[in-house]
Parts: C-alpha cells; structure tokens; sequence
C-alpha cells in the first residue's frame, strides 16, 4: 500500500515541490489569521478562506484521493486549532473537499484554470453548507444559512482563487 | 448450462458487476449506519441523552408563581410584588469545579449552594436549581459575564416581595424567605423543593397555603449557545391568592407613627366582631431584607439587638399589665357581691396588709376613695381593699373568663399565653399554697399577673359588650369563607355580667379621660372616651435598683382607650415599654382612636352621599 | 478483507480519516472539553511565524517610511550642505523613532498611571475561523497571563483572556456574541450590563427606561462581573429609545476592535473611581472583591447597600408607604407629634383639607 501511494504520487506529471507546498499552506493559514489586523483590509480579510484555495489547489495537483484528504485534514485541523471551536469540524469538511476534488481530477481535465476556478467557487459554496450542516447537526446550534452571501463570496473566493493559483502554477516543475 | 463466450456470459458477467456495485453502496450504506450509529451511541447514547444531548436541545426553566398580595380592609396594598431576576444552576451540566467561583460571584457560602444541591437529590435531574433570587445588579452582571465560562448558570425573572419601607406592619405581615431544611421535613411544607419561597412569619406563614402559589415551568429547545430556539410546552404558573385582612390602614398608619422611636405595642381592634384594625410592634425589622436572602449581618443585628425587634411584642410580650387590671379586680369584687358600688376606702397614701406596708402611687394618698374615684384616680389602696375582700380565685375566675392569661387564637403564629395566677396555678406550677398577702400585689396587676397586648384589647372589649369576648382575626370572616369554604367562625364566648356593673366600670373608665383622670391626655373634645392607664414595674424594687440604667428602672406604661361609651365600637391598648407612667402611653391611643372616628366621619358622608355616586376626593385613604 | 481495503482503499482512508475527526468531536462535545494538546500544537506552530510576519510587518513599515524620507533627503542634499543635511538626518530619524514608539509610549504611560498590574502584549493573529471574534496575543502563561483576566487598551476595554498557551493567549473580545461586562452610565451612574452582538456595536441592556440616556454619554465598567476593574472606558452611547421592558441602547466599543495592535494584559485588577480610566483583570481562578458601593448622593449615607435589579426597573412601593407620608404630613402641618399630647391638647385633625364630597354646609356630623 505504501508503495502504490508512493508511485501514484510519482505518477503525477505536474507537481509542486514539496516545500513549496508546505510554504503555501502555512502562508495561508498565516495570513488567514494576521490579515484581519492590518489596518486597510482588515473588514474585507474575513471574507477570503485561504486555506480553503489552497487545500483544494493541492487537491487537484495531487490526482490521488487520499493524498488529498490527508492534505485537507490537516489544513482543516491547523485551521481548528487557531479558533475557539470544537477541532474537527473544519477537519472533516476540508477532507470531504479534498478528497472530493482529487477524485474528480480521475474523471474530469482539470489542468484549465477557469476549470479549476468554477470549481472553487462550487466547493466554496459546499465547504459553507456542509459547516452549516455540521454546526446544526453535529453541535446543534441553529444557525441560518445566509444563501446570498455564500454565493457572492463564492464568487469573491473564485477569483481569488485565478490570481492565486496562476501564481503558485508558477512553482509547479515538469517531469 | 451455457457456453462460455456466449451472449448469455457477457450478461452474466454484467450482472455480476451490477451485483458488485450494489456491493459497494451496500457496504458504504453499512458503514454510515455504523458511523451514525456509533455518534448515537456515544454522543447522545440513552443515558447520556438526558445529561448531555438533551442540555444541548431541550432545557426546563422554572416559571416561579408569584405570591398572593396582602390588601388591607379597603384592598390597600400592604405587601405587593415586583420582578427581580433569580439564578438557575443546571444540575445536568454543572462542573462541582466552577461552585467555588460562582458561590463568590453570587455571594453565597460555598457550602450553601453544596448542601442544596445533595438535598435536591431525589428531584428529576432536569429540573434546575434555583441557588438565588432577587439577584443585585451586580450579580446579574457577573452571571453575564461569564456565559462563556459557566453555561450551567441561567438567569430567570422572578417575583419578589415587596414589603412596606421602615418595617410598617412588619410584625402583621411577617415576612417569606427559602424554606430551611427543618422545615422541609413538616408536613405543612413537604410540597415545597429546595430554594423555594414560603412564609416565615406573620400573615405570610400563618396563610401560607393561601398566599403562596404553584411553580409551573417551560420546556425550551435551546442550541449549544444556550440560545432558545422554540418552546416546546409550557405549564403556567398559578399564582397565589391574594388576601384582604381587617387591618384598616388609616388606623395602622396612625398607630405606626405614633410607636415612632418607642418600644412596645398598639392593638386596635371592634369588640363587637374581633376584627383586629391595627397591630403595631416597635421595634420593628425590615422585612424586604428578608425578601431575598437575609445577609448574614442584617440577621446578626437583629437576633443580638437588646430590644429583640423580631418579637412581635403585640402578641408575645408578657407583662405585668399594672392598673389596667384594677377594672377586672373591681368586676370581680361587684360581680362576687365581695363589694358594692358604695363601697369606701380611705388612702392615706398606703396600708398595711398582712404585715407588710403596700404603698400607693400618690404618696400624699386619695383621701376618700368610692368605686367611680378608685377607677378614675387609679388608686392602689382602694384596689388593696377590693381584692383583699374578693380573694385570688374570684379575681382570677372573671380575669380568666375575660381572656387573660389565656391565648386568644388570633391568626397569627406563636402567640405566647400570659398568666392569671390563681390557687390552682400556684399549686399546680409550684406545688405552693397562695398567700393572701399574694392578692394585694395581683390586685393592682402586679405579682404573678401577665398579659399580652392583644389579651388586654380582647378582655376589655367582652367587659363592655357585658360579656361577650368575640375571638380576635385579621382575615374577615366572610373573606375566610371564600378561601376556605370548610371554615366556620368561631361563636363569642359569653359569660354573663351584670349590665349594671358592667356601667359603673365603664362610669369609671370614662372618668379616667374626661373627669380629670389619669388619662386626660386621652381626651378627644365631642366624643366619649373610655379610658385606663396602667404604669406596671418592670421588675422588683431590689432588682430594679441593681440595675444601672435609668431607662431599665422605668416602669412599662400601658393605655386602654375605647369609644364610644356604650358598646364601643372600637378598643385600642397601647404599650410604651418603659414609658415611666401610663399617662403618657394614652395620647398614642388617642391618635388611633382619632383616626377612626375622622375616618367615619369621612365614611358617613360618603354614605349620606351615596346616591349622586361622583368620583370622591379623598385626602386621607380610601374609604370604604 | 485484504482485497477489500485494497480495491476500497480511498473509501476506507476517507472513512478513517472522517471517524477519527468525529470520534474527536464527539469526545469534545460530550465531555465538554477541549483537544489541548491539537490546540497548543497548532498555536505554538504557528505563533513563532506570525511573530516574525508581525515584526516582519513592523520593519517594512519602517523602511517604508525611512526611504521615502531618504529620497527627499537626497534631493536635499544636492541643495544643502552636509552638517546640515546630517542633522536634518538626525532630527528625522528621531523623530521617526518616536512615532514609531509613539503607540507603546502611551501605553506605557498609561500603564504607569493605572493601579492595575498590567503586561504589554501583542496581537498576533485573529481566530482563523470567520465566525468567532477572537484574537491571539504574544504573552502566555510564561508571561504569567491567567486565564479569565481582562484585556484592556487606553481607549476601552478589548475582552477577557479565554485560553492560555505557553507563549500566547487566546482572547474572547467583547464584541462576541457570548460576551458580556457589567457597566455603570457615566451621568446617571445606572448601572447595566454590556452585550456583545458579534458586529462592531455592542448592546446596553438593564437600563430603565425612564432613565435619561442620551448619544455620546460614556460607559464606564462597573467591576460587578468581576473581570473587568471598575473605572474603565468600556464604549460610548451611539443610539437609545425605549425598549419593552428596559431602553434599546446601542453602544460603540471605546477600543478599535478591529485594529489591535498593542494590549494591556490586567496581570492584577484594582476597582477606580469612575471618572479616571484604569485597568484590572482577573481569572475565573480568582475573582475580584465586590466593587465599593457607588457614593452618588454625598447626603445619602447608605445608598441601598441591595437594590434587587428589577427587570421593569420601576421603583416599587405600597400603599403603605404612601398613606404614611400622607399622615405625617397631616401631623407635620399641625405641628402634632405622633403618640404625644398634654392633657388638654388638641388631638389631631386627620381630615384636615378633607373636602366632604357634596356641597353641603361644612358642619361635620358628630356621631
């Protein structure tokens, strides 16, 4: 099992540099927690999930289902830990989207970046409901799910997301 | 059966995958059963439901039943409510770690909230605790403050008693507090949990079952915030009822301000019904500290005040009643036929009894002293003679069947008893037989004789309806049907006395006031004021002079009042504990007794008024 | 079983992975506690970073700033000469110094002033979940911040600390939803209870609503919650009107939420006066004493020691009450002293000013 991982991984044509990716995920959750307190952006920093675009940027990267869900899981559990919630409940959404994501990469060419944005902006939304979900059922607290605002923020992380990822398509290395 | 490589196979191959596939979401199906059912199990497993789950969804609160109001004759409000805020502590959810924290934030004893919550054991668990009520401003911001840190605390409104201010009427009333543990285990209380607000004294214990309501309580969903998302049911609090007394206020009023800075008593009562109109004690304690939880120094103060302000001295103060007894020595003498009206003794300031010298209060003496002056005058010598002729047991068989030394049953609890001393009583209390010099001293109402306030009102009420004593209440009878419909009021007690003698005590009584008596100062120009006063020792002459204080030598003043002359219609008895002479207990009287009658004037001319019923301005209460 | 993890081998990751993070929930929910140890690996892993992006972010703003002004400089220094431009330099960069230091020199200066023991703490990151209004501070239980102390700036109050790590702090600030901080009015000295909305504004509530209340009126802390030390600038009032039972009051937090930079961890709490600003804190651990009792009315010895919080905040009294001041009235005008009297005196009037309620000839009928 170990090896198979290890050569799906290897398999993979387009790949980050593995630092690379590790830098991307602490910068996320990094300026997830610290953009808030800069003086200009700091009533629009809520509004992006960073961690979000990356996990599922790694997540198509990877084309390997539990690759992904490893990688969701932790920057779900990171991004747990920073707040005052119960941990797992960003873990378990963040694997669901991942895994989801590596596996629609199996079925679907998700090398365009309008591809990759619309989906984003698709899990955005799913990310949201699916908290939404958790929060009701899991904590029991009622919370209404506000469908506008998802969806413009959909839309606000989607293009987030095309600057971000032509950015880090940058890094990426040929094999 | 068929040949490989046949259409047949490749179905069958077909449907192998298809059975796989239903394989595979047969398993997935088995496996998020499995998940759920484990979250089930372990997060909101049966047992669990109740403590765990069921705090993050349905939560009970406590609707508190708001206590009957307290109303005098005209429906006046003597106690009321209002809303104040109680805490709740979650018994399904709480950490035994947070009660130290919260007892300080609530300022209670630590080991208060502790012995509540073992002895609210055998409730359901849902049902919260209420830990405090009437919470301060500040209470209420520390329970607010720390939502977050204590979720197990819950603030609920709640009503509070609200009492008069000053302590008015604070011995009638009584006043409500948690019921303690020792009470619990009565029968009287066995309905009651833990926290929950009964009557401690006064009108609120002895109607308790009246006043105090039926809790009810509401079934919430709540989210995990604690945040309430829709009731699920709610069963409605039945507040107590209300109850009218026969207090009347004006009277009350009148006879609160004039027991200002006094120690002692005013009973006001109707002789010819036993409907108590005023009932003052002084000193008096404010029962609205009660009203939530009494301070540990509030209640310190008043168990250790020398002036014992929590006994209710109208019913419970037992003292030598002095001069006022000389009326029932001389009903005693005339009714005995031990004296008649004629009857003449000469003061010479004192006389000698039995060997020993008995003074009177007027060193100078009376002189010629008849029945008429006797009263008027109060002289001790005449009284010596009187009772000296009558004998213990003719004096004590009138006293007794007037009500003194006996408890009157009035609707109030731990009324004390008094004492008629007599031979019997002596023997049967110290196996003694009386001494005749003994009659002197009772015969001036000193001795072994004690009465309470109330005895005296009710005894001098009977003598002059000519002996009929009617039991003394503070709920109207026509009020207690209603609340109770299995009450039946009691019958007056009758023992005949002579209408004539009954006249000339009440000749004699009315002299004290208007013949230049001892109690002139009782004197209200146009009406006929009945009159006693009575200066009693508080202690022997030797134990009184080992005392040092001049106050603790004072003699306890006393004043009966009644009006008008012939079947009065209202008695009033003052004490003034350590008053020095009755004399100066009597314009306490006065003013009651002025208030009534300003009052029926007012009440006649509405009457008289009656039928053009216009709005009436009333300046001084209302009018019935 | 072998094959079949293999052929499933991602399903049954996916399903692994899930339950353990439910298992991890339901531990949580169930026993009402907290995975600390996940918590403290998360926040010390990334606490040194955003450390170094904070003082990364402090340098540049500097540079920023000293190359802007090194450009004038050098445009100057084509015009001027050099001693000159030098001192120019000097002065300049002094005075950048200063404006840089500036924020820490008033909150030194107010930390001198204030009674309460206090610790300087940066904020270094928000709570990376969107919903929940906290922040991270730079000193932990190293620095000696216990849990439930007061955070506080000179501007007002910021919140409590909630959780306390080993070199950072967790803080809960007011303007949650879960937040609450006993308060008094600045003029009439009512005191109320301060509300977090999860939005900027905070709500004042407890406040009758027959009490005067106008825009702009200060909120200062009470101490009663027995976190925050009495005398602090907690907001401002920026709308009142009447409520159903008590005002509607809308506060405007005095401290920038939004723009933290440095705090004043209320390391030990001490009670002010009103009218001069001053921090205190306090942990669940240990409360605060009971605030001293307000001295509004300098004639008013004992100002209601217990006045129960009402939740209709009226003032309550009996007709009792009221046909007593009444009667004392009636014997104040006839200069009669209740249960005294001489012989011969004249009792007192009680129908005084008592109109009969016909137009009937004033003689009263005397029974």
């Amino acid at each position: 099992m170990q090896a198979s991982v290890k050569q799906l991984i290897e398999a993979d044509i387009n790949r980050l540099h593995p630092w690379i990716a590790v830098a991307a995920v602490v910068a996320a959750l990094l300026l997830q927690a610290y953009l808030p307190l800069l003086p200009v952006v700091s009533s629009y920093a809520n509004m992006a999930d960073l961690p979000l675009l990356v996990a599922i940027y790694l997540a198509l990267l990877r084309r390997n289902p539990v690759a992904g869900l490893l990688i969701g899981m932790g920057i779900g559990l990171a991004q747990d830990s920073l707040s005052h919630g119960p941990i797992g409940l960003y873990g378990i959404i963040k694997t669901l989207v991942a895994y989801t994501c590596s596996s629609l990469t199996l079925v679907l060419a998700v090398e365009s970046l309008g591809t990759r944005v619309i989906l984003v902006c698709g899990f955005y939304v799913v990310h949201q409901g699916m908290f939404w979900l958790l929060e009701r059922v899991l904590l029991g607290q009622a919370v209404d799910f506000a469908w506008q605002r998802t969806f413009l923020l959909a839309f606000i992380n989607g293009s987030l997301a095309l600057v971000l990822y032509r950015f880090l398509d940058r890094f990426r290395e040929r094999t | 059966m068929a040949t490989p490589g046949s259409p047949l196979d490749r179905e069958k191959s077909k449907l192998a995958q298809a059975r796989i596939a239903v394989l595979q979401y047969l398993c997935l199906g088995v496996f998020l059963y499995l998940v759920s059912g484990f979250w089930q199990l372990q997060v909101q497993s049966p047992d669990l439901y109740m403590e765990q789950a069921e705090r993050n969804r349905v939560k009970w609160l406590p609707l508190l039943a708001p206590r009957g109001k307290i109303l005098d004759r005209d429906g006046r409000l003597l106690a009321d409510n209002h809303s104040t805020f109680s805490v709740i502590l979650s018994r399904t959810n709480y950490d035994p770690s947070h009660l130290r924290v919260i007892a300080d934030g609530l300022n209670l004893p630590y080991e208060e909230i502790e012995s509540r919550l073992r002895r609210s054991r055998n409730m359901p668990e849902y049902e919260a605790l209420v830990i405090k009520n009437g919470l301060t401003q500040a209470e209420v911001a520390f329970v607010e403050a720390h939502h977050s840190e204590f979720p197990e605390l819950e603030l609920i409104r709640s009503q509070r008693r609200l009492y008069p201010a000053d302590g008015f009427a604070s011995h009638l009333i009584g006043y409500v507090g948690e019921v303690s543990e020792a009470e619990l285990n009565q029968p009287e209380f066995a309905m009651y949990e833990p926290g929950a607000v009964v009557g401690k004294a006064g009108i609120e214990r002895q109607y308790n079952d009246i006043l105090s309501g039926v809790d009810g309580r509401r079934q919430v969903v709540v989210d995990s915030r604690g945040k309430e998302r829709g009731v699920i049911g709610i069963k409605d609090a039945k507040p107590g009822r209300s109850i009218r007394l026969t207090i009347d206020l004006d009277l009350q009023t009148a006879a609160e301000l004039a027991m200002e800075g006094k120690n002692g008593a005013v009973v006001a009562l109707d002789p010819r019904n036993g409907e108590v109109l005023a009932l003052v004690s002084t000193p008096n304690y404010d029962p609205n500290k009660f009203a939530g939880r009494i301070r540990a120094a509030d209640w310190k103060e008043l168990i250790s005040n020398p002036d014992h302000p929590l006994l209710n001295r109208a019913i419970q103060a037992q003292l030598a009643p002095g001069s006022t007894f000389k009326p029932f020595v001389a009903l005693a003498g005339l009714e005995s036929e031990a004296i008649d009206e004629n009857f003449t003794v000469h003061c010479g300031g004192g006389a000698t009894f039995y060997g020993r010298y008995f003074k009177c209060h007027v060193k100078s003496g009376h002189g010629a002293v008849s029945l008429h002056r006797g009263i008027a005058q109060s002289c001790d010598v005449y009284f010596y003679n009187v009772g000296n002729r009558t004998g213990i047991d003719k004096i004590a068989e009138y006293a007794e069947a007037a009500g003194l030394g006996r408890r009157t049953g009035i609707d109030l609890p731990h009324e004390e008893e008094g004492t008629m001393p007599s031979t019997k009583w002596k023997l049967r209390n110290f196996r003694q037989k009386w001494y005749a010099g003994e009659t002197i001293s009772v015969a001036i109402g000193q001795g072994a004789v004690t009465v309470t306030p109330i005895q005296l009102a009710v005894a001098y009420g009977g003598v002059l309806q000519g002996g009929v004593w009617n039991k003394p209440h503070l709920v109207p009878y026509d009020e207690m049907l209603e609340l109770r419909p299995a009450f039946h009021a009691e019958a007056p007690r009758v023992y005949p006395i002579s209408l004539v003698n009954e006249g000339k005590i009440a000749s004699g009584l009315w002299a004290v006031v208007n013949e230049g008596g001892t109690g002139v100062r009782a004197r209200i120009p146009g009406y006929d004021v009945l009159g006693k006063t009575g200066s009693a020792q508080v202690a022997s002459a030797e134990l009184a002079k080992a005392r040092k204080t001049e106050k603790e030598l004072k003699d306890n003043a006393w004043f009966m009042g009644a009006v008008p002359r012939d079947n009065p219609e209202i008695v009033v008895v003052a004490l003034f504990e350590r008053g020095e002479h009755g004399m100066l207990a009597a314009p306490i009287v006065r003013d009651v007794l002025k208030a009534y009658l300003d009052k029926k004037i007012r009440r006649q001319w509405t009457e008289r008024q009656e039928p053009p019923a216009a709005p009436q301005p009333v300046v001084v209460g209302a009018v019935r | 079983m072998e094959t079949f993890l293999a052929r499933y081998r991602n399903l049954t990751v996916l399903a692994v992975a899930i339950f353990t993070q439910l298992i991890l929930l339901g531990y949580q929910i169930r026993s009402d506690r907290d995975v600390r140890l996940i918590r403290i690996w998360g926040v010390t892993a990334i606490t040194p970073v955003a450390r170094v992006v904070h003082g990364g972010h402090e340098l540049v703003a500097g540079l920023w700033s000293n190359y802007v002004w090194l450009r004038g400089a050098q445009r100057q220094n084509t015009q001027l000469r050099a001693d000159l431009d030098r001192l120019k330099l000097e002065n300049q960069s002094l005075r950048n110094a200063l404006g840089a230091a500036d924020r820490l020199k008033v909150l030194a200066a107010y930390q001198q002033n204030t009674p309460s023991q206090t610790l300087v703490a940066s904020v270094i990151g928000t709570g990376a979940n969107p919903n929940s209004r906290v922040v991270f501070l730079d000193k932990g239980s190293g620095s000696g911040v216990q849990p439930g102390v007061a955070v506080i700036t000179p501007d007002g109050i910021v919140g409590k600390v909630q959780a306390v790590f080993p070199t950072s702090s967790l803080v809960l600030v007011i303007s949650d939803s879960s937040s609450a901080v006993g308060v008094i009015l600045e003029k009439s000295r009512v005191h109320g209870v301060m509300k977090g909305t999860g939005v900027s504004e905070a709500r004042l509530d407890y406040i009758p609503n027959e009490e005067k209340v106008g825009p702009g009126e200060k909120v200062y802390t009470s101490g009663e919650d027995r976190i925050y030390p009495k005398g602090l600038l907690a907001g401002v009032v920026a709308r009142a009107q009447p409520g159903r039972d008590f005002q509607d009051i809308t506060l405007q937090p005095g401290a920038r939420l939004n723009r933290l930079e440095e705090v004043l961890v209320v390391v030990q709490g001490v009670h002010q006066d009103l009218p001069d600003k001053m921090p205190r804190a306090q942990a669940p651990a240990v409360l605060l004493p009971s605030p001293p009792p307000e001295a509004s009315n300098p004639l008013e010895l004992a100002p209601e020691p217990q006045r129960p919080a009402a939740p209709d905040g009226y003032t309550p009294q009996t007709d009792a009450d009221k046909l007593k001041k009444r009667y004392r009235e009636l014997g104040a005008m006839q200069g009669h002293t209740f249960g005294e009297g001489l012989p011969g005196s004249k009792p007192p009037d009680f129908n005084l000013g008592w109109t009969p309620p016909a137009k009937r000839p004033e003689a009263q009928p005397k029974p």
